[in-house]
C-alpha cells in the first residue's frame, strides 16, 4: 500500500470516527489508529511462518501424479481445507491441506521425497 | 438428485455390465474403464456395482440438488466446484446447490478421453435386466435408455458412509501399470480363430505398425486406420457370440475392435482379441490417438488379468487402510 | 466318429465351439442341448448359441483351458438332440424400393430380379436358431442359397428397425435402429423386445418366422 493511499484511508477514519483499522496483506500488517484528529500509522513486522508438519509417513508430492505443476504457487493465498500437497502411501493419496487461510510460503519437502510422521512439509504465513 | 446443466451429448449412466442376456441379444455395456469406475465406488465406500456418470465430451456441467461426496477418476480433465478446483482421483465434498464443471484439461501425464462421475450412493437409476448401465441399442437401462440431456435429474442412492469433507485418492493405474511400445500405448492381443486365414505381410503388420483410432469410434466399437489386413482367401463365416475385444476383420481390410455396448454376435473373421485386463486402456484411448497390438500367450494374459485384481486388491486394501489412519491423526475436520 | 467341433478362444473372456458341416437344424438342436448342460457349470457365466456354433463366457479364464475344452468337446459327442415345437409369426414385407436399399447389390451378386428375390426369400418356414446382435433380434436357419449375398464390405451404420436383411447364408430382421453389415433387401413391423416382460425377447429359438410377400417395389 503507498502512501498516498494510507493517507485517503487515514482520512476516512477520522471522517466515520473509527478509532483503528488492522489491514493483513502478504507482506505483514498495517495498524492505523485515529487518535481523535490525528493519525499514526504502524507496520508491524510479518507473522512468522507456520510450518506445517506432515501427519504421516509417506512419499510428499508438490504436484498430482497427473500434473506437471505444483497445486500452489508461492505468494499465492490459501484457504483453510485447501490442497496444498500429498501424501502417497502405496496406490493411496492423502491430500495435506492448508490448516488455516493464509499466504503459501514456500514446500519445504521436495516432491517425490519420503517424510516421516512431523516433517515441515510446507511453510505458510496465517492471516 | 443431479441435474445436468450442459447440454453436451454421450454422456451415460453406466454400472460394470449387464451380464446373463447375451442370449437376448443383450450386450453387456457397462462402463469403458471399469478400473476408473470401481476404484471410484471404492473410495466412496459404495458397492463396486454402484452406477456413475461417463463422460466422453466436454464442457459437461452438473448440479447437485443434494450435499454428497464424490469423485472424478479416468481421464485427467479441469474440474471446479464453483469455484473451488477439483483434482481427478481425489474425493471431495459436494454441498446442496453446488455446480460442478469439467472441461477438457491441458497437457496429462496420461491422455485419455473418458472422466467417470461416482457419487456416494451411486446413481440410482432402476435397474433393467440386472444392470443399471445404459443400453443405447435397445433404449432400455441407465436413464430412460439413452444418452444424458440438459434438465435430466438423476436419483442418488444412500450414501454407505458418513460424509468426509476432504477425501482420499488413488493414484490413476495408467500411472501405476503403464504399457507403451516405442512410446506408443499398447494393448496387449490374443491371436483369434481366423488369425492364420490373413496373408503372412498382414499378420506382420498388425503387431509392427501403429493403428489410429477414427474418428467413426464410440462405445460400440472402434474403427482404426492402418496398413490392409488381407485375407488369403474371402472368408464369410456363421454368425457366433463375440464379446468386447474381439478385433474384426470387414472386407475393407481395416479392423473394428468391438467395444462395451458392440453387438454380443457377429460374422466377420477375426484376427485377434484385445485380452480382458486391457479393455480399460483401449476404452480410454482417445480419437485420433494410436495404438500399438502386442501379442501375448494365453497365460500372459491370465497372468494380466491377475494383474489388474491385484491392483483393485491394493485399492480395496489401502482405502480401508487410509480411513483408520485418518482417523487416528485427527485428520478429518 | 464325427468331425470334433473347433474350439477357439475369444480373448480371456470367452471360448467359441464351431459345429462342423453345412448349417443345419440338427446340428443347432445338439447346440441348444449343449448350451443347457454347460449353463450349470461353475466356470460359465453365459452360454450363448449362434449359428450351429456356441459361446461361453468364463466367470474366470481358467489357468489352463484345455480340461474344460476336453469336458466340452466330450459333452458334445455325448449331447442329444433337442426338439423345441415353438410357435410362428407371420411378417409381411415390403421388399425393395425405400424399403430395401441393398435389393440391388442382392440381385447384381445373384442375378436374380427382385420378384424372383422376394419369391425365394418368403418361401421357407425360418426356425430361430439363436439370438444374438441387438436385443430381441433372431438368427434364422434354412435361407435358399440362391439368394446368399456377402456381408458388405464396410458396416453401414444405421439401418432401420424391421429392415428384412441378407448377411452371407444368412437372413434376418431388425429388432431396433442399428448398425449392420448386412443387406437390406425389405421392411417389416414388429416389437421383438420388451424390456419389462420376462422372457423379454418376442421370439426364443426353436420358435419360427414366415416371411409374406405385402409388396415388391421395383
Amino acid at each position: 500500500m503507498t502512501n498516498e493511499q494510507m493517507e485517503v484511508v487515514a482520512g476516512w477514519l477520522v471522517q466515520t470516527g473509527i478509532a483503528m483499522l488492522e489491514l493483513d496483506g502478504p507482506d505483514g500488517q498495517w495498524l492505523i489508529r485515529n487518535d481523535g484528529g490525528t493519525t499514526t500509522l504502524t507496520q508491524q513486522s510479518k507473522r512468522p511462518a507456520l510450518a506445517v508438519p506432515s501427519p504421516h509417513a509417506g512419499v510428499f508430492l508438490t504436484r498430482h501424479p497427473l500434473h506437471a505443476g505444483a497445486f500452489v504457487q508461492a505468494g499465492s493465498a490459501v484457504s483453510k481445507g485447501q490442497i496444498v500437497g500429498l501424501l502417497q502411501v502405496g496406490v493411496l493419496l492423502v491430500p495435506v491441506v492448508a490448516p488455516r487461510d493464509g499466504v503459501f510460503v514456500n514446500y519445504a519437502s521436495a516432491d517425490r521425497t519420503l517424510v516421516g510422521y512431523a516433517t515441515p512439509l510446507f511453510e505458510m504465513r496465517p492471516l | 438428485m443431479i441435474e445436468i446443466l450442459s447440454s453436451t451429448a454421450l454422456a451415460t449412466v453406466q454400472d460394470l455390465g449387464r451380464f446373463g442376456a447375451l442370449g437376448w441379444g443383450v450386450s453387456h455395456s457397462g462402463a469403458m474403464d471399469r478400473l476408473a469406475l470401481t476404484a471410484g465406488n471404492i473410495l466412496l465406500g459404495n458397492d463396486e456395482n454402484c452406477a456413475g456418470i461417463e463422460i466422453p465430451i466436454f464442457p459437461f456441467r452438473v448440479r447437485f440438488h443434494q450435499a454428497c461426496d464424490l469423485v472424478l477418476t479416468g481421464a485427467d480433465h479441469l474440474a471446479r466446484l464453483d469455484d473451488v478446483p477439483v483434482w481427478p482421483w481425489l474425493t471431495i465434498h459436494a454441498g446442496a446447490g453446488q455446480i460442478l464443471t469439467i472441461e477438457r484439461g491441458g497437457p496429462s501425464r496420461w491422455q485419455a478421453s473418458r472422466v467417470y462421475l461416482c457419487v456416494a450412493g451411486g446413481i440410482d437409476v432402476p435397474l433393467a435386466l440386472g444392470s443399471r448401465s445404459t443400453q443405447l441399442r435397445g433404449q432400455f437401462g441407465g436413464h430412460q435408455g439413452r444418452t444424458l440431456q440438459q434438465g435430466d435429474r438423476l436419483p442418488v442412492g444412500v450414501a454407505a458412509q458418513a460424509l468426509r469433507p476432504v477425501g482420499m485418492g488413488i493414484v490413476p493405474p495408467a500411472l501405476t501399470m503403464p504399457l507403451e511400445v516405442d512410446a506408443t500405448p499398447a494393448i496387449r492381443v490374443l491371436r483369434a480363430a481366423e488369425y492364420a486365414a490373413f496373408t503372412d505381410q498382414s499378420c506382420v503388420e498388425f503387431w509392427a505398425k501403429s493403428w489410429k483410432i477414427t474418428s467413426q469410434s464410440d462405445r460400440y466399437g472402434y474403427r482404426l486406420a492402418g496398413p490392409m489386413i488381407e485375407p488369403k482367401y474371402p472368408l464369410e463365416l456363421r454368425s457366433h457370440g463375440i464379446v468386447p475385444g474381439v478385433i474384426q476383420v470387414p472386407h475393407g481390410g481395416q479392423p473394428i475392435i468391438q467395444m462395451r455396448d458392440a453387438q454380443p454376435s457377429g460374422g466377420y473373421p477375426k484376427i485377434g482379441t484385445v485380452i480382458d485386463a486391457d479393455l480399460w486402456r483401449l476404452g480410454q484411448a482417445p480419437i485420433g490417438s494410436s495404438v500399438r497390438f502386442v501379442e501375448v500367450t494365453w497365460a500372459e494374459a491370465v497372468r494380466a488379468l491377475q494383474d489388474v485384481t491385484d491392483w483393485l486388491d491394493e485399492v480395496r486394501r489401502m482405502v480401508a487402510l487410509g480411513l483408520t489412519v485418518r482417523q487416528e491423526a485427527g485428520h478429518d475436520q | 466318429m464325427a468331425h470334433d467341433p473347433v474350439v477357439s478362444m475369444l480373448g480371456t473372456t470367452a471360448l467359441l465351439l464351431e459345429a462342423h458341416g453345412e448349417t443345419s437344424l440338427g446340428t443347432q438342436q445338439k447346440i441348444w442341448s449343449l448350451s443347457g448342460q454347460v449353463m450349470d457349470w461353475p466356470e460359465v457365466l453365459e452360454a450363448v448359441p449362434g449359428m450351429n456354433n456356441l459361446m461361453l463366457c468364463f466367470r474366470q479364464p481358467p489357468l489352463d483351458p484345455q480340461p474344460l475344452v476336453t469336458r466340452l468337446l466330450e459333452a458334445w459327442h455325448t449331447a442329444r438332440p433337442m426338439t423345441m415345437e415353438g410357435r410362428t409369426i407371420e411378417l409381411p414385407v415390403i421388399y425393395g424400393g425405400e424399403a430395401g436399399p441393398h435389393m440391388a447389390d442382392v440381385m447384381a451378386h445373384t442375378g436374380l430380379g427382385a420378384e424372383e428375390i422376394a419369391e425365394i426369400h418368403s418361401a421357407p418356414l425360418y426356425p430361430v436358431y439363436a439370438l444374438g446382435s441387438h436385443p430381441g433380434y433372431c438368427y434364422l436357419g434354412g435361407m435358399d442359397h440362391r439368394i446368399a449375398t456377402p456381408r458388405r464390405k464396410t458396416p453401414v451404420l444405421k439401418i432401420p428397425g424391421g429392415a428384412v436383411s441378407i448377411g452371407g447364408f444368412q437372413t434376418g430382421v431388425s429388432a431396433s435402429d442399428g448398425p449392420s453389415g448386412w443387406n437390406t433387401i425389405g421392411t417389416t413391423s414388429m416389437v421383438f423386445f420388451d424390456v419389462s416382460k420376462q422372457p423379454p425377447t418376442l421370439l426364443q429359438p426353436g420358435d419360427s418366422i414366415r416371411f409374406r410377400i405385402q409388396q415388391v417395389v421395383r
